[in-house]
């Protein structure tokens, strides 16, 4: 790994694309054919919904896309994210007024940085801005492209009814709204209908992709020297190393780079090497993933539990044969009744919004009678539960090439029988923005947190939560002793990732 | 492989339905072809002016053959009034093929699919009308993943990452706007250049009409009453083989 990325890591900037420096973007951003077909949709005319789990690449597709409008200069695009905390807690009217003049803003933004001298006015009405931008695109003669990330998070759905009415009323064969969601979405309200009022494009980087050389060509572009041979042990190719790290962390991006980092400091890999590094990634990063999430979910945190508990079923249904010495290589897919998934749908959809594990496939027929949706599971934390934790040759061979066969979970089993599904309070607020700045605190949910001297800095001068933390601006943070402008970005990345999924 | 044989499938039967099937295969072919070109060469003004239309023309004959395949009367019937001298050029024809009627149903969604009050004669036989989805497209499509699942064949992840339930109304919400968009394009609607489609948005309809037709009829050969379907081992291979020729 280079220097740069190292600052990068540091900084804990390099998981998230949004927050890459846009200097640096093309740099460490690689795109299969397959993505660059949806970036093309992403430019076209027509309203698209990006769908896919953490760290699955939409915001990095939604960006390239603008980069390539902004380069090829006939088209107007705008990028927003929509990680505003006015818009994390409101909805209804007061939402549509934090939104629509934040797209204002935006809107003017990007017009002064292309150097188009055209004011565009500062409106917190739809109607005003809906009539605003058909206005602009005459003036510029050129359609425009608003793509909106981070539109859906989890938890706080009821918004989104508001968010999916904007994204209609504005769409228009002259603006092409797009927005990235994650997979599960429900709340499209009444006026939104998903199929007809937008083209879904689902986001699935996987094992089983036909463009099996992605994963080793964003290792060539990030990681050159994992991509040399001489890197690798006998039994280990770059090749090799790449599919199955794809493959351990289903196809997330975000899971596939801090497994990459992990190997920043390994002379020569060999397959213990490997092996060490799905087993801490299942316990420093899946594990502290559902208490990094689990006050960021809003209605549904008490499902942490649930979720939790689904998934070690799953886990131990896969790795049982182990267990008993029937099978050798635990199986990596599951079939999962239809039944089931309909009872635990909101669970299985954290689950995947969080990489645990991925849906291949939405039905297919089970031996035991019944269809069923298919998943794959994260190699990671299989691996932490067979007898051996030992990875092998044949393990990655087997998996890599999906030979064997799908595990099946039915409904006559009664194998989640024992779990309860929790009531969900209607108006459980964001329990992240009450908690303790305590918590930004170096740990295996925060790696690159804060400091304990840091910490009691702040609390000293008063900010004890991360709600106060974010009311507080940069110029209040430097004036406590001790507190410089690198001290205060680290704060505010820690915050951006405590709060956002 | 050609789109046309996917679509409007083989018969070593001869007859006026075959003789239909293998002149709209004919005329998909050709049109999808030149959609292909455009998709897969760089952009130009050949492109611009024609991709729009080639494609619409892939749309729609693919849309009347799977029609014709499902229900023979309609396109026998559409094939015999064409031939007669009472069809003129200059005049519209009432009964003639229709997106609206014989695609999209004509009338609004019963609220019951399954009901003895309902008058049959009302129920539409449209391509994508509820009874037909019902009735055809979803066991097929179920059929279809069964046999893709068996085979454990790759390539297919755009159908396995649906249902039975969905297949249709995400079709007909693709081919909705399509339809549309690439109208737009043919009677060349345009009247001003913002709204023009630039290189991504006809490339992008393109890709799309060629990705649904080819869906649609990998799945029509799964139905059994289909007219002139492929053994299916044939199917999944016409499909791949299509589908490899453009990203």
């Amino acid at each position: 790994m280079n220097t740069n990325i190292a600052e990068d890591v540091d900084a804990g900037l390099i998981l998230a694309a949004e927050e890459c420096p846009p200097e640096k973007f093309e740099i460490y951003h690689s795109f299969s054919s397959h993505d660059k077909v949806i970036i093309r949709k992403l430019m076209a005319h027509g309203p698209v919904l990006i769908r896919g789990g953490r760290g699955s690449g939409k915001s990095a597709l939604l960006i390239e896309a603008h980069r390539r409008m902004r380069q090829a200069g006939t088209t107007f695009s705008i990028y927003m994210s929509l990680r505003y905390l006015p818009l994390l807690q409101s909805d209804g009217a007061e939402y549509v007024g934090h939104f629509c003049g934040l797209l204002s803003k935006a809107i003017s933004q990007e017009l002064s940085e292309t150097g188009r001298q055209v004011d565009f006015e500062y409106s917190e009405d739809v109607v005003t801005l809906q009539k605003s931008l058909l206005t602009l695109a005459r003036q510029l003669d050129q359609r425009i492209v608003i793509l909106f990330d981070d539109a859906a998070h989890i938890g706080r759905e009821k918004p989104l009814e508001a968010f999916f009415d904007l994204f209609r009323t504005l769409s228009s064969s002259l603006i092409s709204c797009k927005a990235s969601i994650y997979p599960g979405v429900t709340k499209f309200g009444v006026r939104f209908d998903v199929f007809n009022d937008s083209t879904v494009v689902e986001i699935s980087r996987s094992d089983v992709s036909k463009d099996d050389s992605y994963f080793l060509d964003v290792i060539l572009a990030r990681y050159p020297r994992l991509a040399e041979r001489s890197t690798f042990s006998d039994r280990l190719t770059p090749e090799v190393f790449s599919k199955i790290l794809g493959r351990a962390v289903v196809g997330n991006m975000r899971g596939f780079i801090l497994a990459c980092n992990r190997f920043d400091s390994v002379d020569k890999i060999s397959i213990p090497d490997l092996n060490s590094c799905l087993l801490a990634m299942a316990q420093d990063y899946y594990w502290p993933l559902m208490e990094e999430v689990a006050p960021k979910l809003g209605v549904y945190e008490p499902l942490i539990d649930p979720a939790t508990s689904v998934f070690e079923k799953i886990i131990e249904h896969l790795t049982r044969p182990l267990q008993h010495a029937t099978k050798l290589i635990a199986q990596d897919r599951v079939t999962i009744h239809k039944g089931i998934v309909s009872e635990f749908a909101k669970v299985f959809e954290i689950l995947e919004y969080l990489g645990f594990l991925a849906k291949r496939e939405a039905s297919r027929a089970m031996k035991s009678g019944g269809r069923g949706a298919v998943y794959a599971v994260n190699l990671c934390s299989i691996l932490e539960k067979i007898p051996t934790s030992r990875l092998t040759i044949e393990m990655i061979d087997d998996w890599i090439a999906g030979r064997s066969e799908l595990s099946e979970i039915h409904l006559s089993g009664g194998m989640f029988s024992t779990i309860e599904l929790p009531e969900l309070s209607a108006d459980h607020a964001l329990g992240i923005l009450d908690k303790n700045i305590e918590i930004l605190g170096k740990s295996r949910a925060y790696p690159y947190g804060l400091t304990v001297d840091k910490i009691s800095r702040l609390k000293q001068a008063g900010i004890a939560t991360i709600q106060d933390l974010w009311h507080t601006d940069d110029t209040t943070l430097q004036e406590i002793e001790g507190v410089g402008p690198a001290a205060i970005k680290r704060m505010r990345d820690v915050m951006q990732q405590a709060i956002w999924m | 492989m050609t789109l046309g044989t996917l679509v409007c499938g083989a018969s070593a039967v001869a007859g006026a339905a075959s003789t239909t099937l293998d002149h709209l295969g004919a005329s998909i072919d050709r049109f999808s072809g030149k959609a292909l070109t455009y998709l897969n060469n760089d952009f130009d003004e050949e492109a611009q002016s024609f991709g729009a239309f080639c494609a619409r023309v892939t749309l729609e004959n693919a849309c009347a053959a799977l029609v014709g395949r499902l229900d023979s009367f309609r396109m026998l019937y559409l094939a015999e009034f064409q031939a007669q001298g009472a069809y003129e050029y200059g005049k519209p024809t009432k009964s003639g093929f229709k997106w609206t009627g014989d695609v999209f149903s004509e009338d609004k969604p019963l609220n019951t699919l399954w009901n003895s009050d309902h008058d049959s004669a009302k129920v539409s036989r449209a391509l994508f009308s509820p009874h037909v989805d019902a009735v055809h497209w979803q066991p097929a499509f179920n059929e279809a993943l069964d046999y893709v699942a068996n085979e454990s064949l790759s390539g297919f992840e755009e159908l396995t990452s649906t249902d039975a339930g969905s297949f249709i109304s995400i079709t007909k919400g693709q081919c909705a706007p399509l339809y549309s968009k690439l109208s737009k394009g043919v009677h060349w609607d345009f009247f001003v250049a913002s709204v023009m489609m630039d290189e991504g948005t006809l490339k992008d309809a393109i890709r799309d009409c060629l990705t649904v037709v080819s869906n649609l009829a990998f799945v029509s050969h799964f139905i059994p009453t289909c007219y002139r379907s492929l053994d299916r081992a044939q199917a999944a291979s016409e499909y791949l083989a299509f589908r490899e020729t453009f990203q």
